[in-house]
C-alpha cells in the first residue's frame, strides 16, 4: 500500500518536471544525548574502593588510603584526586569505606558506621576488626563485613554476628521490598535477615566477583560473565558471556540501566541487549574498573585503579556538536591554513602537541574546505566564508611555492625543518621549503574543493581563484600527457592517469577503475567551469578510445585480488581493500556526477556510485552515505549516517583502543573488504581514524600521541548533509 | 477539596498582605540578564620568565609572548587556575627569536630578529626588516608595518623598505597606528612623535614627562604616565581636560580600549573607566595572578585579557540573571559549606586552593545557619523547589540538635563536633573555660556552650520564619522549640544558663544587666529590642499569656520600650567613667549588633501586640535603617522593606546583589592607596570613605563586618559561604516580591 503510493508519487513528480527530484528523507536535528568524559587521576598509586555522589553533587572516593575528592578537571583537561580534608575529624579517622544511605554519604571506620548527614547523629558502633563493607537497611540498621564475618547493627539494641566460610565476603546489598540483606562471597550468595538473625545460603558457584539487585532479580557477576537469580537463589538467566569483557568486577543500576565494570573497561546494557562500551583513556583513566555509581548532573562515575572517569551525558543538536568541533579545528588544527593533526603529544596532553605536516595536507584541507563551503552554502555564515578564504590561501600557495606550473606541492613549511627528508625541496623564497612527490589523492581532493567552491561560493575573488586553480592543474596534466610531472621532470609515483599506466592493471585491480573514474571527474569539472574544449575532448577520448568509461562503470564486485599471473605492482596494490581509494572515489563523485557531460552519462554514473556504495554500507560511514545522496537516491542510509555523526566522540585524541577481546561481537571469516565483524562498532568505541581507514579496525595503539582534526572526519559529512538538505538545521537550541 | 486549599492560600495571602500591604504596592525589580564578571586565571610556572603581551585571535585562541617564546593557557576554570605552557603547536615558532606580537585583521602577527611574519594568510606574510635589535612594531594599512629598535623606525611593506627615520633620541616605548589620520604614533617617556604615511614626515607632536603607555581609539589618544593619565584629541593633539589622577592607582603600565571601554593597567591592579564615570577596580587574586599589569587586550566574546607578571587573568563578562547567580552560589554552598547541616560561613583554604578546603565549628554556627536556613525557606516558598525544602530541613535538623545535644531543656549549644578534635585546653574564651567546649552525654560528641545573644537571635529568626510559613510537623517543632527556649530564659530570670550553672557572657536580658548600661551604649537598646521581639513571637505562636505579660513588664516597668525606641543617633562613644564593659562595647559601631537588630525585626515588627506599638517600631526601624544607608547593604534594606516601606533603596539593593563577587575566596584586597575614593574623618561608625565600594572590590562581604573596611592583607586563607551573605538577601527579595523571577 505504502509502497504503491510512494512509487506513484515519484512517477508523477518526474513527469511534471524533470528537475524536480524525488524527495529525500530529512533528519530533523532534535537534541540527542552526547556523552563525553572528564577524567581525574590519582597522583599516587592507591587501591580504590568506592565512588559516590551525595544530593549536593559532592563526589567522594574511598580508597585503602582514606577519602579523596575530585579537583579541577574539565573535558580534555584532566583533574586530580585530592585527599578530602573537608571535615577534619573525619580526615583524622581511619575511614575504611564509603557508602550511600538515603542518598547521603555514610562511612565505616574501625569503630562505627557514621555520617555527617542527619546533623551527624548516625554513629553506630560495631565490633568487627578491619570491617570495610557496609549496606544500610531499614531504619538506620546496617549490615557490615570484614570479608570473613558479617555483623548486623540495628539502630538501637544488640548487634548480631555470623562467620562466612565460603570464601571472602565481597559485597553487601539491601533489598527494601523484602527487608533482607544479601551478602556475596567468592563462592556463594546469602540472604541475611537482620530482624530474624538468620543467614541463609541461597546460591553456590565458583569465581563470583560482584552483584547487584535489579528489577526483582539478583544479578551476579563472575570472572567469566554474569547470571541472574531470583530472590530465592534460583537461576533465572543462565551465565551471559556475550559481553565486551567477561571478567567482571562490579555491577551497578543507574537510572534503571545495568552497568558493568570489568578488568577491561565498563559497559552499559542497552534496552536492545547490546552494550555501550567505555574503555580506554578516551573514557576512563584505566581499564581496571573498581566501582560504578551515579554522578552529579546526569553523569556516571567510573572508578578505576588510576582514577575516576566521569561520563557526562548532555543534550545537544548536531549543529551544536558542529560548533564544538569548529572550535576544536580553529584553535588546535590550523597550520598555515591547512587542516592538520596535532601530533607528538604526550599521553593526550594538549599542551604538548605539535601540528604536523602531512603528505596529504592538500587532501585533508580540501575536505575541511569542502565542509566549510557546504556550511557557507547552507548558512551564509561569514565565519565559514572566512575559513574558506584562509584554507584557499593555503591551497593556492601549494601551487605558487614551487616553480613548476600547475603542479601542487604536497605541503610547505618554514625552512630548516625538513632538510633530511628527500621529497622536501628548497623554495625560491629562502624562508620556505615545499614537499614534492604529490599524489593522485591530493589532486582529486583539490578538484573536489575547487569545484565545490566554484559552484557554491558567490564571492567573485574566491570563485575565480578556484576556477583558475582547476584550470592550471588540469592543464598541467593534459600538457604532460596525463601525468603529474614533478620538479625533476618525472611523473610522481601516483600521479598517473595515462592509459599506458591505467590499463596496464588487470580489470579486477582497483586502480584501473579508480584512476579512470577520477580523471573523468576532473576533466568534467575543468570543462564545466572553464568551458575549454580540450578537457571535454580528452575526457571522451579516454572514455571511448581507452575504455575509461568501461573501467569506471565496472561493478565493484569484480574488484579483488590481482590474479596470480599479474605483475607485482598490481599484486601489491590489490592485496586488500583500499579505503584510501574509497575516499578518492567519493571525492571524485562530486565532479563525476554533478558535472557529467550529459544526462545519460549522469544516470549511468549514478549506477556506478550506488553500486560502490552498496559495498560501503556495512561501514556506516556517514561521509560515503551522504555523498551518495548527491545522486538523489532516496535510500542512502540516512539513519546510519546520523548514527555515525551522533556517535562520533567529542574527544578526538588517538588513544589506545582495544576491541579484539570482545565477546559481544560476531567475527566474520577473513574477506577482501576486511570486514572483521558482522556489525560495525560505533565511532566512539573504536580507534580514532580518518575516512581512509577501515571502520572495522578493532584495535589501535594510539597511545594518546595525537589529536585528529574534526575538519575532514566530521564537519565534512555533517555540512554536506546540511547543504544537501538531508539534515535539517537545529530545531531547538539546547538549554545549557 | 481544591476549594479549601485555595481558600487557605487566599486567607494566608490576605493575612500576609495585611501585614505588609505596602510591600506589594512596590513594583518588583525585573530580573533581566546583566553582565556578571568573574576571572579565569592561568599562572606562570617558572618565575624567571618575563611575560610581555597577550592577544586573542579570531578563533578565540589566546597566546602570550614571553621571554621564552609563545605560551598558551592550559586547563584553567573559574576558581580552578590553570597554567601557562609553552605553545609547541608550530614547531618553527619554538625556535624563533620573537620580540613582539600583535593582532592584525584578528590574526596573530609576530616580530622576530629578522622579519614581520604570521602563520595566517597561508604564511604568505614574511616581511624582512633588516633592523638590528628590532623590538617593537605596529601594523598599518595594507600590510604596512612600522618596525623599530627604539632608536629609529622603518616602514616596510611586502619585502620592501618604504622609509627609514631616526627617532628623536628617547627610547621608543610603544607604537600605535592612528587610522583616520593615516599616521603612526610613537611614544617615548617624554614625547609623542608622529610619522605620516602620506608625507613621510616624522615630527614630535606632544611633549611632557613620565609617559609609560598609550592607546589610540575613537579619535582620542590616551596617554598613561607614572602619575595618572591624560587624553589628547588625535587629530590636533590638543589636551582634552586635565591629567586624571583620581584613579585606583596612578602609576600606569598599560592602557587599552577593549570592547569599547577604556582599561588601565598599573603597578597595583587594573581598572576600567565606567561610562558614567568612576572605575571598576580589578585588584588581587580575586581577579588577576599579580597586581603588576603588563598588558591588556580584548579576549574572546566579551572577555578582557589582563596579563600580569605572574600570569594571565581572563575577566569574563557573562550574561546572567540574579537567579542564575543565586544558583551558582547554591552550588558553592552545598559543595563546600555544609557541615552536619550547618552553614559553615568560613571554610579555610591554603592560598585559595579549593582542594584544601576545610570546614569547622564556628562561633556563630546558629546565626549563619539560621540565615541560610531562612534563605532556603524563602526559596522554597517562592519556587516550590523540593531541593530548597530539603536544604532548609537539613539545616533545621542541625539547629534542633543544638538543643538536644546539651541535655538541658530550652538551652542550645553554640556548636558541636566529634569528640577528640578539641583538646579542652584550659583557655579562657568568651567568659568560659576551654573555649566553652564540654563533653556530651553521647561519648562520641563534644558540644560548645557560652551560647550568646547572637545565637539566640539566630534561633529565633529561623524559628519565627519556620513557624510563620510552614505547616504541620515542622511548624509544630518550631513553635515547641521557641516555647522551650523562651520558657528557659524566663525561668532563669532573663539569663541563658550554661552547663556550669552560670549565665553565659552575652546571654543576658535581665533589666539589671540591660539597664546597667548608660543610655548611649548600644547594648541597652539592642537587648531590649531583641527580647521584646522574641516574647511577641512566642506569644503569637503559643498564645501563652506569660509572654505577653512579661513583655509588657519589661517594656513598661523596666523601660525596655523606651530603650528599644531610643534613636540610634543618641548612641555613641562611651568613656571609662561609664564602666569598663560599656566602654569596651561601644568603642566603635558594632556591625554584629546591626545583624542582630535587623534579623530580630522579623520578630519585633510583624508580631507587635498593638497597632500603636507597630507604628512606633516602624519608626525605630526606619531610623536605624537611615543610619545604615551608606553601607548599601541589601540585607538591611530588605529587612526594612519587610515593614512595608516604599523607599528602601531598592536600586542600591540590586546593585549590592549584582556587584557581589562570584569568587567568595577571601583574597588579599587593598584599597587604602586608591586616589579615586574620598576619605572622611575618623568617626564612630568606622565609615572610612564617602561612598561604599562595591562588594567585588572590597575585602568585606559578611553582614556583620564593616563594609567600609578598605584592606585585607591575608590572601586566600578562606572561602566565605554565600548562604548567609548573598542567598539570604536574594531570596528575601524574591519572597518580599521586590525582585521578580528571572525574565529573559
Amino acid at each position: 500500500m505504502k509502497y504503491g503510493l510512494f512509487l506513484m508519487g515519484a512517477l508523477f513528480c518526474s513527469s511534471l518536471t524533470f528537475a524536480q527530484k524525488p524527495k529525500q528523507p530529512v533528519h530533523k536535528d532534535i537534541p540527542f544525548v552526547q556523552d563525553y568524559s572528564i577524567k581525574y587521576y590519582f597522583k599516587d598509586a592507591t587501591e580504590p574502593l568506592k565512588v559516590y555522589t551525595d544530593p549536593n553533587g559532592a563526589i567522594k572516593v574511598s580508597t585503602k588510603a582514606g577519602l579523596y575528592q575530585l579537583y579541577a578537571g574539565q573535558f580534555l583537561y584532566p583533574g586530580t584526586l585530592e585527599k578530602d580534608v573537608s571535615y577534619r575529624p573525619i580526615a583524622d579517622k581511619k575511614i575504611a569505606n564509603l557508602g550511600l544511605y538515603q542518598h547521603q554519604f555514610v562511612m565505616i571506620d574501625d569503630k562505627a558506621v557514621l555520617s555527617n548527614a542527619w546533623a551527624g547523629k548516625l554513629f553506630t558502633k560495631h565490633s568487627l576488626s578491619d570491617a570495610y563493607l557496609l549496606a544500610g537497611g531499614k531504619d538506620f540498621s546496617f549490615l557490615i563485613s570484614n570479608s570473613s564475618q558479617l555483623e548486623y547493627l540495628p539502630k538501637e539494641g544488640t548487634s548480631w554476628k555470623e562467620s562466612i566460610s565460603n570464601g571472602k565476603v565481597l559485597d553487601l546489598k539491601y533489598d527494601a521490598s523484602s527487608d533482607l540483606f544479601y551478602a556475596l562471597s567468592e563462592n556463594a550468595v546469602y540472604s541475611v535477615s537482620g530482624k530474624d538473625k538468620k543467614l541463609q545460603k541461597i546460591y553456590s558457584a565458583n569465581d563470583l566477583t560482584c552483584f547487584e539487585l535489579f528489577s526483582g532479580k539478583i544479578v551476579v557477576g563472575t570472572k567469566n560473565g554474569y547470571l541472574e537469580l531470583d530472590k530465592t537463589g534460583k537461576v533465572v538467566t543462565p551465565l551471559q558471556q556475550k559481553l565486551p569483557w567477561t571478567e567482571l568486577t562490579c555491577i551497578a543500576v543507574i537510572d534503571n540501566q545495568l552497568w558493568f565494570g570489568s578488568t577491561l573497561g565498563a559497559f552499559m546494557r542497552k534496552p536492545d541487549g547490546k552494550f555501550n562500551y567505555y574503555a580506554s583513556e578516551r573514557w576512563i583513566p584505566s581499564d581496571k574498573v573498581a566501582h560504578i555509581a551515579k554522578g552529579d548532573d546526569n553523569s556516571v562515575l567510573i572508578l578505576t585503579d588510576k582514577g575516576v572517569g566521569k561520563i557526562v551525558f548532555t543534550k545537544m543538536t548536531l549543529q551544536e556538536k558542529a560548533e564544538f568541533y569548529d572550535k576544536q579545528v580553529r584553535t588546535r588544527h590550523i597550520r598555515n591554513g591547512f587542516n592538520g593533526t596535532l601530533a607528538r603529544m604526550k599521553n593526550g596532553n594538549l599542551a604538548t602537541g605539535t601540528l604536523q605536516d602531512s603528505d596529504n595536507d592538500g587532501l585533508w584541507t580540501s575536505m575541511y574546505l569542502g565542509g566549510e563551503i557546504f556550511r557557507y552554502a547552507a548558512t551564509k555564515d561569514p565565519k565559514a566564508l572566512q575559513n574558506c578564504r584562509e584554507s584557499l590561501d593555503a591551497m593556492e600557495r601549494l601551487y605558487t611555492i614551487n616553480d613548476v606550473p600547475g603542479f601542487p606541492s604536497r605541503s610547505f613549511e618554514r625552512t630548516g625543518y625538513k632538510y633530511e627528508d628527500k621529497p622536501w625541496r628548497r623554495s625560491s623564497d629562502p624562508e620556505w621549503d615545499w614537499k614534492s612527490t604529490t599524489s593522485s589523492d591530493e589532486v582529486i581532493g583539490h578538484i573536489f574543493a575547487f569545484g565545490a567552491m566554484a559552484e557554491l561560493i558567490e564571492d567573485k575573488d574566491l570563485k575565480s581563484r578556484s576556477i583558475a586553480l582547476i584550470d592550471t592543474l588540469m592543464s598541467h596534466i593534459i600538457k604532460n600527457d596525463m601525468y603529474l610531472v614533478d620538479w625533476d621532470g618525472k611523473p610522481t609515483l601516483w600521479g598517473k592517469w595515462h592509459p599506458d599506466y591505467v590499463n596496464s592493471f588487470p580489470i579486477n585491480v582497483g586502480d584501473r577503475k579508480l584512476n579512470s573514474s577520477n580523471i573523468v571527474a576532473m576533466l568534467q569539472t575543468a570543462y564545466h567551469f572553464t568551458k575549454k574544449e580540450k578537457y571535454k575532448t580528452k575526457a571522451f577520448e579516454l572514455m571511448k578510445k581507452h575504455g575509461y568509461y568501461e573501467n569506471l562503470m565496472r561493478p565493484m564486485k569484480t574488484i579483488g585480488q590481482a590474479p596470480a599471473n599479474s605483475n607485482d605492482w598490481s599484486k601489491m596494490l590489490s592485496g586488500d581493500w583500499n579505503h584510501s581509494d574509497d575516499e578518492m572515489y567519493y571525492m571524485g563523485y562530486w565532479g563525476l556526477y554533478r558535472y557529467a557531460f550529459n544526462d545519460t552519462l549522469k544516470a549511468n554514473y549514478k549506477k556506478a556510485i550506488v553500486d560502490h556504495w552498496q559495498f560501503e554500507r556495512p561501514e556506516k560511514d556517514g561521509l560515503w552515505n551522504i555523498l551518495t545522496a548527491i545522486t538523489g537516491i532516496q535510500d542512502f542510509d540516512l539513519e546510519e549516517s546520523v548514527w555515525f555523526l551522533q556517535e562520533y566522540p567529542l574527544d578526538m585524541i588517538d588513544w589506545t583502543v582495544k576491541n579484539s577481546h570482545r565477546k559481544d561481537i560476531e567475527m566474520l571469516p577473513p574477506n577482501f573488504i576486511e570486514q572483521l565483524t558482522k556489525e560495525v562498532l560505533p565511532p566512539d568505541e573504536v580507534g580514532m581514524i580518518r575516512h581512509n581507514n577501515s571502520r572495522f579496525m578493532l584495535d589501535r595503539n594510539g597511545r594518546g600521541s595525537s589529536e585528529l582534526s574534526a575538519g575532514d572526519t566530521w564537519l565534512l559529512p555533517y555540512w554536506a548533509g546540511r547543504y544537501l538538505g538531508v539534515i535539517s538545521g537545529p530545531t531547538t537550541a539546547t538549554q545549557k | 477539596m481544591n476549594f479549601k486549599k485555595y481558600f487557605l492560600v487566599f486567607l494566608s495571602a490576605v493575612v500576609w498582605s495585611s501585614m505588609s500591604a505596602q510591600t506589594t504596592a512596590n513594583t518588583a525589580y525585573p530580573d533581566r540578564p546583566f553582565l556578571q564578571d568573574f576571572s579565569v586565571k592561568h599562572y606562570l610556572q617558572d618565575s624567571s620568565v618575563k611575560l610581555q603581551r597577550v592577544f586573542t585571535d579570531k578563533n578565540g585562541k589566546v597566546r602570550i609572548l614571553s621571554s621564552v617564546g609563545i605560551l598558551q593557557p592550559h586547563g584553567g576554570q573559574f576558581q580552578y587556575p590553570g597554567t601557562l605552557r609553552t605553545d609547541r603547536s608550530y614547531l618553527p615558532m619554538v625556535e624563533k627569536k620573537l620580540v613582539d606580537m600583535t593582532v592584525y585583521e584578528n590574526q596573530f602577527v609576530y616580530l622576530d630578529d629578522k622579519a614581520v611574519f604570521s602563520n595566517a594568510w597561508a604564511g604568505n606574510l614574511y616581511a624582512k626588516h633588516e633592523t638590528a635589535n628590532a623590538r617593537l612594531f605596529c601594523a598599518g594599512p595594507d600590510f604596512t608595518f612600522l618596525v623599530s629598535n627604539g632608536k629609529n623606525l622603518k616602514i616596510i611593506q611586502d619585502a620592501k623598505v618604504l622609509d627609514e627615520k631616526m627617532l628623536s633620541g628617547k627610547e621608543a616605548l610603544d607604537i600605535r597606528f592612528d587610522s583616520p589620520n593615516n599616521r603612526f604614533l610613537i611614544l617615548n617617556n617624554q614625547s609623542i612623535e608622529a610619522y605620516s604615511l602620506a608625507t613621510k614626515e616624522l615630527k614630535t607632536v606632544f611633549q611632557g614627562k613620565d609617559f609609560t603607555c598609550f592607546e589610540v581609539a575613537n579619535g582620542k589618544i590616551y596617554v598613561g604616565t607614572h602619575n595618572g593619565y591624560f587624553v589628547l584629541q588625535a587629530d590636533s593633539f590638543k589636551p582634552l581636560g586635565e591629567i586624571q589622577r583620581k584613579l585606583p592607582s596612578t602609576d600606569l603600565t598599560a592602557v587599552a580600549v577593549v570592547h569599547g571601554q577604556v582599561w588601565f593597567g598599573s603597578t597595583l591592579g587594573a581598572f576600567m573607566l565606567r561610562p558614567e564615570g568612576g572605575f571598576n577596580y580589578y585588584f588581587g587574586e580575586r581577579w588577576i595572578p599579580d597586581n603588576r599589569v603588563v598588558h591588556i587586550s580584548a579576549g574572546e566574546d566579551k572577555n578582557v585579557n589582563i596579563l600580569t607578571t605572574k600570569g594571565l587573568g581572563e575577566i569574563h563578562f557573562q550574561s546572567m540573571t540574579l537567579y542564575d547567580k543565586a544558583l551558582v552560589y547554591e552550588k558553592q554552598v552545598r559543595q563546600r559549606h555544609i557541615r552536619y547541616g550547618f552553614n559553615c560561613d568560613v571554610s579555610t583554604l591554603k592560598h585559595g586552593d579549593l582542594s584544601t578546603f576545610e570546614m569547622g565549628q564556628r562561633d556563630s554556627d546558629n546565626l549563619w545557619t539560621s540565615m541560610y536556613l531562612v534563605s532556603q525557606l524563602f526559596r522554597y516558598k517562592v519556587t516550590g523547589d523540593k531541593e530548597a525544602l530539603d536544604n532548609c530541613l537539613e539545616s533545621f535538623e542541625a539547629m534542633q540538635r543544638l538543643f538536644s545535644i546539651t541535655g538541658m531543656k530550652g538551652y542550645f549549644a553554640r556548636g558541636f563536633e566529634r569528640r577528640g578534635f578539641f583538646k579542652f585546653k584550659p583557655e579562657r574564651w568568651d567568659g568560659g573555660m576551654t573555649n566553652g567546649w564540654v563533653k556530651s552525654s553521647n561519648d562520641e560528641w563534644d558540644w560548645r556552650g557560652t551560647t550568646s545573644s547572637d545565637q539566640t537571635v539566630g534561633q529565633m529568626f529561623a524559628l519565627t520564619l519556620l513557624a510563620q510559613t510552614m505547616e504541620g510537623e515542622v511548624k509544630q517543632k518550631a513553635v515547641t522549640m521557641m516555647d522551650q527556649l523562651m520558657t528557659n530564659i524566663i525561668e532563669n530570670d532573663w539569663y541563658l544558663i550554661d552547663f556550669d550553672g552560670k549565665p553565659t557572657l552575652w546571654g543576658k536580658w535581665n533589666p539589671e544587666y540591660v539597664n546597667g548600661f548608660p543610655k548611649n551604649v548600644g547594648d541597652r537598646k539592642l537587648y531590649a529590642s531583641n527580647i521584646i521581639g522574641f516574647l511577641q513571637t512566642a506569644y503569637h505562636f503559643t498564645k501563652k499569656e506569660i509572654y505577653k505579660q512579661k513583655a509588657y513588664e519589661l517594656m513598661n516597668k523596666h523601660g525596655y520600650l523606651e530603650n528599644l525606641l531610643r534613636p540610634m543617633k543618641e548612641l555613641g562613644q562611651v568613656t571609662e567613667a561609664d564602666g569598663k564593659l560599656a566602654a569596651e562595647l561601644s568603642e566603635e559601631w558594632n556591625h554584629s549588633d546591626d545583624e542582630m537588630y535587623f534579623l530580630a525585626y522579623w520578630c519585633l515588627y510583624p508580631y507587635a501586640f498593638t497597632p500603636e506599638l507597630k507604628k512606633q517600631y516602624a519608626a525605630a526601624i526606619k531610623e536605624h535603617w537611615n543610619l545604615e544607608r551608606p553601607e548599601k547593604n541589601g540585607l538591611w534594606n530588605l529587612c526594612y522593606a519587610m515593614t512595608g516601606a516604599q523607599e528602601f533603596d531598592k536600586a542600591e539593593t540590586i546593585w549590592f546583589l549584582k556587584e557581589f563577587p562570584l569568587d567568595m575566596i577571601e583574597w588579599q584586597v587593598i584599597n587604602s592607596h586608591r586616589k579615586d575614593i574620598e576619605p572622611i574623618p575618623a568617626n564612630f561608625r568606622g565609615q572610612t570613605i564617602k561612598q561604599v565600594l562595591p562588594p567585588d572590590e572590597r575585602p568585606e562581604l559578611k553582614h556583620n563586618r564593616n563594609l567600609f573596611k578598605l584592606d585585607r592583607s591575608t590572601n586566600g586563607q578562606s572561602e566565605l559561604s554565600a548562604g548567609d551573605s548573598f542567598l539570604l538577601p536574594y531570596w528575601m527579595g524574591r519572597y518580599l516580591k521586590v525582585i521578580s523571577a528571572p525574565t529573559r
